[in-house]
Parts: structure tokens; sequence; C-alpha cells
């Protein structure tokens, strides 16, 4: 009786001696191209996604740095204001974690340029300077001019889109048509009051609706409007924006009875819908990108293997196990798809470098594209899934065929 | 030792079945050189593809050194041939992305030795069919009658007990099938190795220990005996003395 015993069970070994010499040996510009395809692929896949998450960053440096602070405090449900506004300050202050407290008073105000007539309709909002550069960046954001000081009672701060330019063309909202600083503004308030202001300074945080604001002091406000210690809202600053949170529940642990509101609850709006389609058409890319992969592996190692019949024919005849063969192609198309994810993640990379250095100007600034190593990840994972399996199908296809049929071509 | 009982192989061709071989019974003997010869279509290749488990026949059994290989599934049927049995084809069938070397030790991989192991036999056949400076060369850099004694070698690595060539001078000139068959005549005598071969030209007879003609799918009984050999395809006054 003869012996049927096979040694050992070297099947990897065969396939990755197979794969390493039909890499090393085959057609270098086929090579090259699909590892270009997959590359491109790659970037395909995450190319929105880097662009939506500079987005979304900017859009919460937006919020945090000029519009909420890490948490906002609100009046009360039925209440337009809060009460005791300045007391509230001082302890909110004392909570472990908070870096800045300051108090906003906002009233609705028609601003007119005396030179040229033009006005618009803001809501005037009011601070104590000192307390809200430990809060907002307006102070930083100055592009002409000086910040508020405590005790300015006819100095106006605002913003460049509101200030505009003379020549309207040139404005993206409207404006007041060209407002330096030391030029004065007139502001007529809902009491009747009508105030001439000096211009102190222009900031520009690059956010549309941001730079089209403007800002006087609290004492300012409580002359004219008589709003005491009240406020519209109170921001909070922490130490970061991950402990938000953290913080809401140490304000709210401290008792107080307005509503209090992390920096993305606040923010969880319009451009928060406006993410989620942009979400929903990443997905859709990314869907179609690993279709065009798995149709691109598919196709390679199906002409790749057709090419070769015969020669899988001579090696099943020989001796050669299916899983072997049917794994020295596997392993070919992880090649493949590992070259072409790197050279991916580089081309990513050299893409958002690209775009770090020309920024691309958003309505609410310049983003920065960010790559997000999750999202990288998870579509490394598919394309892999997706190549083996495009791979494997045209390459179990044919070394399931009979012998003799494979070896006659 | 190859015994073959009343073999056949039905093929269909669209609704109707043809008989490539209608009931062969036949003994190979351990070290003969055994051609298979008769006229185009009679069934020889056919049958060389059942003895060598390339493919499975329709009825009857084969048993090679008393394994009865009609049993055999698919996989064991591929250890099988690893194992026992060596091929030539009519056209090298070598893996292009393979040096000769690669191509040589490939069976030998396959069965699991260490690679030096498996290197050092391959140089060895190489050596023996006289390629033994062309161990780096790239198939395509080679001649046919090179790539032909190629294909021997790597037949050859795993000592197979019978080597099968389907018609492996068909595709070379007189003198690289001259020393083709040379090559096999030498590894018969010298080292006793089985051989079964296909082929269709009469001057290949001298190099044969015995013929066996088969004619529609069965032996050809009246060319034997005119041949020299019996009704089954064994020899009547022992081996065929190749000419020089």
């Amino acid at each position: 009786m003869v012996n049927n015993r096979r040694d050992g069970s070297p099947g990897w070994r065969v396939s990755l001696y197979l794969a390493v010499r039909a890499i090393r040996r085959g057609n270098r510009s086929t090579l090259a191209l699909t590892i270009l395809i997959i590359a491109l692929v790659v970037v395909l896949m995450n190319f929105l996604g880097m662009i939506i998450a500079g987005v979304v960053t900017l859009y919460n440096d937006q919020m945090i740095d000029y519009q909420y602070g890490h948490v906002a405090i609100e009046p009360r449900d039925k209440e337009t204001a809060i009460g005791n506004a300045g007391s509230l300050v001082e302890e909110l202050r004392r909570i472990p974690g908070v870096t800045g407290v300051t108090a906003h008073t906002s009233t609705g105000t028609t601003i007119t340029n005396p030179r040229n007539g033009k006005f618009q309709t803001k809501a005037l909002v009011a601070f104590d300077p000192d307390d809200e550069a430990e809060v907002t960046r307006y102070k930083a954001a100055i592009i002409d001019g000086d910040y508020l000081s405590d005790g300015d009672t006819d100095q106006i701060l605002i913003g460049t889109l509101l200030a505009g330019n003379e020549d309207e063309s040139q404005d993206k909202l409207p404006s007041l048509g060209g407002v330096k600083v030391g030029d004065r503004v007139r502001v007529e308030y809902g009491n009747g009051v009508v105030k001439s202001y000096r211009v102190k300074g222009i900031y520009e945080s690059l956010g549309a609706l941001i730079d089209s604001s403007a800002f006087i002091t609290r004492d300012e406000m409580d002359a004219v409007m008589g709003t005491g210690d009240t406020a519209s809202e109170i921001l909070v600053r922490g130490r970061s924006s991950g402990d938000a949170l953290q913080l809401k529940y140490s304000i709210l642990e401290f008792g107080t009875g307005e509503k209090v509101k992390t920096w993305s609850e606040k923010g969880t709006g319009i451009l928060g819908d406006a993410i989620s389609s942009l979400n929903l058409v990443k997905n859709i890319m990314t869907f179609v990108a690993l279709i065009v992969a798995s149709v691109v592996v598919f196709i390679v190692t199906y002409i790749n293997i057709i090419n070769r019949r015969k020669q899988i024919g001579i090696m099943k005849a020989i001796g050669i196990r299916r899983q072997v063969i049917v794994g020295s192609y596997l392993l070919q198309v992880l090649f493949l798809c590992a070259c072409g994810i790197v050279a991916g993640i580089l081309m990513l990379n050299g893409i958002s470098l690209l775009l770090t250095v020309n920024k691309i100007r958003f309505p609410m600034g310049d983003l920065t594209p960010q790559i997000e190593y999750g999202a990288v990840a998870l579509s490394i994972i598919l394309l892999f899934l997706v190549s083996i399996l495009s791979g494997y199908i045209p390459a179990r296809q044919v070394v399931n065929e009979e012998i003799l049929d494979a070896m006659r071509g | 030792m190859i015994e073959v009982t009343e073999l056949k192989k039905l093929y269909l061709l669209g609704k109707v079945e043809v008989a490539a071989l209608r009931g062969v019974s036949l003994t190979i003997g351990n070290g003969e050189f055994v051609g298979i010869m008769g006229p185009s279509g009679s069934g020889k290749s056919t049958l060389l593809h059942q003895l060598g488990l390339l493919d499975t026949p329709s009825a009857g059994t084969i048993r090679i050194d008393g394994t009865d290989v009609s049993t055999l599934d698919d996989g064991e049927r591929t250890t099988f041939r690893l194992l026992h049995l060596g091929y030539v084809f009519q056209d090298y069938a070598l893996v292009s992305e393979l040096n000769v070397m690669e191509n040589v030790a490939m069976p030998a991989i396959m069965q699991g030795r260490p690679l030096p192991e498996c290197s050092a036999r391959a140089a060895q056949v190489l050596e023996k069919v006289g390629l033994q400076d062309r161990l780096d060369h790239l198939v395509y850099e080679l001649s046919g009658g090179e790539q032909q004694r190629v294909s021997i070698a790597r037949a050859l690595v795993n000592n197979p007990s019978i080597l099968f060539a389907d018609e492996p001078c068909a595709n070379l000139d007189t003198e690289n099938s001259r020393t083709v068959l040379e090559l096999f005549r030498s590894v018969n005598r010298d080292l006793g190795q089985t051989i079964v071969m296909v082929s269709h030209e009469p001057w290949h007879m001298q190099y044969f220990d015995r013929i066996i003609f088969i004619r529609d799918g069965l032996l050809d009984a009246e060319r034997m005996e005119r041949e020299g050999n019996g009704k089954n395809g064994e020899a009547k006054e022992g081996k065929r003395k190749p000419e020089p």
C-alpha cells in the first residue's frame, strides 16, 4: 500500500513563496497602476471626512471662542434675564475647573452710519471687557483700534463684516458701508434712546455671524436700558472643551436654578444638520469608492488568473493544493492593498498639508483639514475585506475548474 | 506497479455520449518504460490522464502500487500526485514567475521539506538533466528543449513512483526530442524509474521497453501481437532494446 501522508502543512509557506515571486517578477506597470488606484480609493474614502472634520473643529472652536464658552447659562423658562448676575458670576468663578466667567446683556437696536445713512438692525451685546477676555477671544481678534475697557461709555466694538466697505460690492453681508476706527455710529435702543458711539475697535474672527455683531460695556447698557444686575446669558470657560460636560455637572451641583448647557448642546443647530447631510454624502462616496476598489481588484485578479489558467491547471496537476494557489493570489491582493493603503495615507497627509498651508476659506473661517484616523482605520478594514473578497472569488472560480479544462487554457 | 481493470471513460458532447475508453485492462510493472501509441483520437492521452489521476474514469479500477486510486477524493488525489507521480507535458508547463531552480524545487517545497534541502535536491536533478548552469534563469530565457528538460527535472525531484509524459517531444525538433528521449531512457535505466509516455512518432518506439497500442478506446491487440507485445500489452520477449 502506498503511503499517502502529507508531510507537515507547508501551504501558507508555498503560497507566500509563489506570491513573493509573482510580485517581484510580475508586470511592474500593472502593479504600480493597481496600487495607485487603491491609493486614490483611500483618498476618495477619506477626503470628504477630512474636510468635514475640519469644518466641525472650526465650527466648534468658533462656538467656544466667540459664542458660548464651554458652558452657557441661560434664564429659566418663562424668564427673560438672569437675576443677581454679578454674584452668580463670582460664585461660578469659585467652582473648580472654571477659568473665566462673563455675563452678557443684549438688546435689540438699530445701528446707523451717519455718514451714509446705512443702518442695520442688530442685537447689541454688552459685557465686562476684562471678564470677557477670560472667556472669549474678541480681544485677540482686534484688527484695528483697541479692545473695550471697563468704564468705556461712549465706545463701541464692531465686527469687520458689520463695519463693511464703502464699496458695497465687497461686502459679504449687509453692513454699515465702511465704518472705521474713530468714526461715530448712531444706536437707537428699543426704549427710544438714541446715542452716538465712537468705534473703538474692529475685530475679525472670520466667522460670518460673529463678525456682524457689535459690543458695548455692561455699564453703558445699564445706563441706557437700566438692566442693572441682570444678564441675558452667562458664559463659563473651563480647562478644555472635552471637560465641558463635567463642568456643566459641577455647575448644576453648585445649585443654580438657571438652564445650563454645554457648547455642544448649544451648537446642535443648523450646522449640525448640514454636517449630517455632509456625512451622508461622505458615506455614499465611501460606498462608491469601495465598489470601485472591489471592481479594480476583481478585474486585476481575474485577468491575472485568467492569463494563468493553464499554469494553475499545471500546478494542480503536479500536486499543488487549491488552497495554496488561492492563498498565493490572496497574498498578492493583500500586498497590493497594503501598498495602496500606505500610498493613500501618504497622499492624504500630503493633501492635508497642502490645504493647511493654502487654507480653504469657509463662512466661519479658514479651514484646516483634519484626518480622522478612526475613520481611516475603518476604511482600511473595509478595503481589505472588499479586496480579499474580490481576489478570492475569481481565484476560487478558476482553481475549482477541472485540471484538464484549466490546462487547455 | 499499475493495474488497470476494465477502464472506461465517457464524455458528453452536447447530448451525445462519446466513449473515449471502452474497457481497457493492462498492467505496467515497476521500472518499465512504456509507450502508449495510436492514431489521433484513439484515446491514448485520455488513458494517460486516467492513469495519472488528472481525470476521473467513468468505470473500472486503477491500482497504483496497491492503492485503489479510483476511490480517492479530490484532496487525496492531489496529495497522491504530489507524493507519488511526476508529469511532463507537451508544452513544458512551467511557472513563468519562477526561475529554473524554483520551478524544479516547487513540488519538493510543497511536500514540506526545508527550503535548503529542496534547493539542493533541485540542483542535483538539474545537473542530471544538464542544466546546472541555468539555475537562476527565468523560463523565457530558455529554449524549448531546455524548458522541457526543466519540466523533466521538476517531475523527478520528488523521486516519483511513476513518471507520466504526454507527448513531451511534440513541440521539439528532432535533436531536442532525441535529447529528451535519451534523458528518459537514462533515468529509466539508471534509476529504475517507471515511465509511461504517450507518443505518435514511430521513431520513438525504439526507446520504449514496451508499447501499448490503443485504437478506438480499446487495446489494439492485433498490433501489439504484431509489434511483439502480448494481448494485454505485456512484453513477450523481454524489454525492447533501444537502438543507439
